[in-house]
């Protein structure tokens, strides 16, 4: 029985979970030093990252357990809820005792908790790559805006490589502060606020008028369905797709706790 | 310039404008294609080359969703809305006043690749209205075609329609260029085609795609041979018919659509629900267009495709049309009863799909799930059978959870789409014999 807390990174959280399996401890919680509430009755265990240990454990989900038990606890991971550290331990813990057979155990209580955050994630992911929407900038370069709900860019960021390869673009998950960033050449992840002073290119603004045009010609008016509409674009999208904003208004960057830039 | 104003003397009693800017052609010619229901960007893998740009998703990807809450993945342009053709269910018949303009092939490469390059779309579907002739349009068609796919380095989807009655030669050029072809059947049979668009015929529109399923299969066996041999529209072929512009039953829809996924292995047929645009005392007097039954369409469609059915079992001649208040699956249950109870964990693959309220994806876990353990009652919730339909036709461990025991009556009332609304069945299902 523990309480244990890490630094909040992927790798801090793969430490944590092999030195629980070592010491065959059963945890009552996993959080990250950010958001973690102190208990009255207990101290909670801080583990320091070591990396060889976080890959140790990685290469043995691999080959021990299976490639898609790895691509879940990625993915589990990601989604960034509140109990996905537990919910991991639990569901490797397991896999170490199944093997392969976990992929099969449908209705295993951690394991169904696992593959379902992975299938919000994955669908997150499949609904961005057709609802990132790029501008671009007076150097032909383009920029994106997104906020979505778990951490997609680094699943976002390989698709957009491999279609967009020969321009530079940056992905920029305003939530989180990060941006995924393409120079042609190799992609990276960094954590960025704000970019000050845009400058969008002189076409740009006729592409997103004839793209807004196309979008209100193509709609068949005997069969509106808003309802619809709203459920396949939900709300919480609607803020970075351009067509569904008012013609004149262009995107205004807002960082996330602060003023708006100047001269906007 | 001269080109295109030389095409205009040909047409006759038509108002043409040379001189519009993009924004009015986009918005004309837009509106023009949008009756083309086909919109899926699925079923090709193309890969991006070096110094090339896009590629294609297998699964298809949808970058937005219309204000009817169809799904808007392509480009879907008509290259011109002229036409010498007089369909009476069309928006640009030759005999409508309407503004006519064209782009050219640059101007619509320009357009693909910029909305492309910002992520709004997949890639084109490019349609056309059909200027002095069928060749004539489609040489135009793939002049469009090659300058993206050449010019721009473009890899990412192309959906090109076919104008009926092309010849042979240029439907090689179209395979080679786009991912997806498709030749519009438009109606269900050859008297409506006669009597709503008399200069289209029947041997036409089957002829070139039954040289383009030739062709497909052939370009399959040499890339199996050869993997360098370029592919010839990967992602198959399709078409649409319009229902309820003309007087058949659901049975002979089905019936021609089974025939084109069977004989002419096409990917999809889509079904557009009649909506009227023009005035025709040959076209039906209706307000709205009938989307139940394009809904019923599809839901039989999908049975025929994906869940092994056939026509015969799910209409027939004294019942030639689909039951506008049970869905076909739940409306085949009911009319064989005797084929339930099935037993979860002892069916196959087959005889778990024919179970209402489970699909593909739960017929496949419920079989993995089987090979650990056994399944139970509270597992297939989590595994995503739809228990409220399923648990009157199935047994789990030799128990039953229905209190109905398969009344069919009953049944039908209970799952019926129309719920507590007072209705009149449509079909009596009280002559089925029961288990």
């Amino acid at each position: 029985m523990g309480q244990y807390i890490y630094d909040g990174t992927f790798y801090g959280l793969m430490t944590t979970i092999a030195r629980i399996l070592d010491t065959n401890d059963s945890p009552t919680s996993i959080q990250p030093v950010q958001s973690s509430t102190p208990d009255l009755f207990s101290e909670p265990v801080r583990i320091e990252t070591v990396e060889f240990v976080a890959e140790d454990l990685l290469f043995q989900i691999r080959n021990e357990i299976s490639e898609l038990a790895y691509d879940h606890v990625v993915y589990t991971f990601l989604s960034e809820h509140k109990d996905c550290e537990i919910i991991l331990y639990h569901y490797i813990h397991k896999g170490f005792i199944l093997g392969k057979k976990i992929d099969r155990m449908l209705t295993d209580k951690w394991v169904l908790k696992t593959h379902a955050l992975t299938r919000k994630v994955e669908r997150e992911v499949h609904r961005f790559k057709g609802f990132v929407r790029f501008r671009q900038l007076a150097d032909c370069s383009y920029y994106a805006t997104i906020e979505p709900q778990y951490d997609i860019l680094p699943l976002l960021a390989p698709h957009f490589v491999k279609r967009f390869a020969d321009q530079s673009w940056i992905i920029h998950d305003m939530k989180r502060s990060k941006a995924a960033i393409y120079n042609q050449k190799d992609v990276c992840i960094s954590d960025i606020s704000l970019f000050r002073d845009l400058v969008f290119s002189n076409g740009d603004e006729e592409h997103k008028r004839l793209w807004q045009q196309y979008y209100e010609t193509i709609g068949i008016k005997a069969r509106a369905n808003p309802k619809l509409r709203q459920q396949l674009m939900p709300k919480k999208y609607q803020k970075h797709l351009l067509e569904l904003q008012p013609a004149d208004k262009t995107i205004i960057q807002t960082p996330r706790n602060g003023p708006l830039p100047s001269g906007d | 310039m001269l080109a295109y104003i030389i095409i205009f003397v040909y047409n006759f009693g038509v108002h043409y404008v040379i001189f519009m800017n993009i924004f009015e052609k986009l918005k004309i010619l837009a509106a023009s294609a949008k009756y083309d229901v086909s919109c899926a960007s699925s079923g090709s893998n193309r890969i991006n080359a070096p110094g090339g740009i896009g590629n294609a998703s297998y699964s298809g990807i949808c970058h937005s969703y219309a204000a009817d809450g169809r799904c808007i993945s392509l480009l879907k342009i008509l290259m011109t809305n002229i036409c010498i053709y007089d369909c009476a269910y069309c928006l640009n018949r030759r005999s409508n006043d309407t503004p006519r303009t064209i782009f050219t092939p640059q101007e619509i490469a320009d357009l693909t690749i910029n909305f492309y390059r910002r992520n709004y779309i997949e890639g084109l579907f490019l349609s056309s209205g059909v200027v002095r002739n069928p060749d004539y349009t489609m040489e135009l068609m793939i002049r469009t075609l090659a300058l993206l796919r050449c010019s721009y380095r473009f890899n990412g989807y192309i959906h090109s329609k076919i104008v009926p009655g092309t010849a042979p030669e240029l439907l090689q050029h179209v395979g080679r260029l786009a991912d997806r072809v498709s030749v519009n059947i438009e109606l269900p049979s050859q008297q409506s085609l006669r009597l709503l668009a008399p200069e289209k015929n029947k041997h036409a529109i089957i002829s070139p795609m039954q040289k383009i399923a030739k062709t497909i299969e052939e370009n399959c066996a040499d890339r199996q041979h050869y993997r360098s041999t370029p592919t010839f529209a990967p992602a198959g072929q399709s078409t649409q018919l319009i229902v309820s512009a003309t007087p058949e039953t659901d049975y002979t829809i089905m019936q021609l659509s089974e025939h084109l996924y069977q004989k002419m292995k096409l990917r999809r047929v889509y079904y557009s629900a009649y909506v009227p645009v023009n005035y025709d005392p040959k076209l039906p007097n209706i307000s709205k267009p009938e989307l139940w039954r394009e809904h019923r369409l599809y839901q039989a469609d999908w049975l025929i495709r994906l869940y092994g059915y056939r026509t015969v079992e799910i209409l027939s001649a004294q019942q030639p049309n689909l039951n506008r208040h049970v869905d076909p699956k739940v409306n085949w249950a009911l009319q064989h009863v005797d084929f339930f109870p099935i037993e979860i964990n002892t069916a196959d693959y087959e005889d778990l799909l024919r179970i209402p309220g489970v699909g593909l994806i739960s017929a496949k876990r419920i079989i993995t799930q089987r090979r650990i353990q056994r399944v139970g009652y509270a597992d297939l919730k989590k595994i995503g059978v739809a228990l409220k339909r399923a648990r009157h036709f199935i047994t789990i461990n030799g128990k039953m959870h229905s209190p109905l025991r398969l009344q069919p009556n009953k049944l039908a009332h209970a799952l019926s789409d129309y719920g507590d609304e007072p209705h009149q069945l449509e079909f009596d299902f009280t002559g089925v014999r029961q288990p």
